[in-house]
């Protein structure tokens, strides 16, 4: 069998090219070891925060 | 437009003042987790830190050429560290585990992020005791893939 495509289906492909969601915040030369500092800062100041953290602490031990 | 292999640089070797920083960054966050765990004496595997830290400079090429100039969003690079981090288990403790310690602190450093990020987006994170269970697991046995551990890590902002 012959395979090919219309114009229509190459259109198609194009439109496909669609890729995750993928946000960044900070510039890409900022490490991402900052980000998880400032998260530490962020969880720290709410009682929701501190209790994730108890939490992290524990699991698994 | 480069399509064939020939066509793209070589991905080069990361200079030495570079990963220094990126170790004193790394050593910052452990610090971090040993105050915040009183899991203390933790050792790093320097040559499988700077091999973890390649492959995902490397991916944030990847990222660029294959993903239309996208640039390596929080989220997926925290995952992709997450990732190389309980396949390759750079880090070592006493008298803990190796895949328990690593899976630890991949975690610790995802949810800190996701917290991170959550914030400045105006959003929470969705945690549990039992998702955090459930995530050490995971990690600890190395159940998920790159993109299995960023697609999760999305939806754990809401």
């Amino acid at each position: 069998m012959d395979i090919t495509f219309s114009e229509e289906e190459y259109n198609k492909y194009l439109v496909s090219r669609v890729y995750p969601k993928n946000e960044r915040i900070r510039g890409e030369d900022e490490t991402i070891w900052d980000a998880a500092m400032e998260g530490a800062q962020v969880l720290k100041s709410t009682p929701d925060g501190c209790a994730v953290l108890e939490s992290l602490a524990k699991v698994g031990m | 437009m480069p399509n064939k292999p020939y066509q793209f640089p070589k991905f080069e070797p990361l200079d030495q003042s570079t990963m220094r920083f990126w170790c004193a960054k790394t050593g910052s966050f452990l610090r971090s987790f040993e105050q915040d765990t009183g899991i203390n004496d933790l050792d790093t595997n320097m040559e499988v830190l700077l091999d973890i830290f390649d492959r995902i400079e490397k991916r944030r090429v990847y990222f660029h050429i294959f993903y239309d100039g996208c640039t390596l969003g929080e989220i997926n690079e925290a995952s992709l560290l997450c990732f190389w981090i309980v396949k390759l288990n750079p880090f070592s403790g006493r008298n803990i585990a190796a895949n328990l310690i690593n899976a630890k602190i991949a975690l610790h450093f995802l949810i800190h992020v996701l917290a991170y990020h959550a914030k400045k987006k105006g959003k929470k994170i969705n945690y549990t005791d039992q998702i955090a269970s459930d995530l050490l697991y995971a990690f600890r046995y190395r159940d998920l893939s790159k993109e299995a551990i960023m697609a999760l890590a999305e939806g754990l902002i809401y």
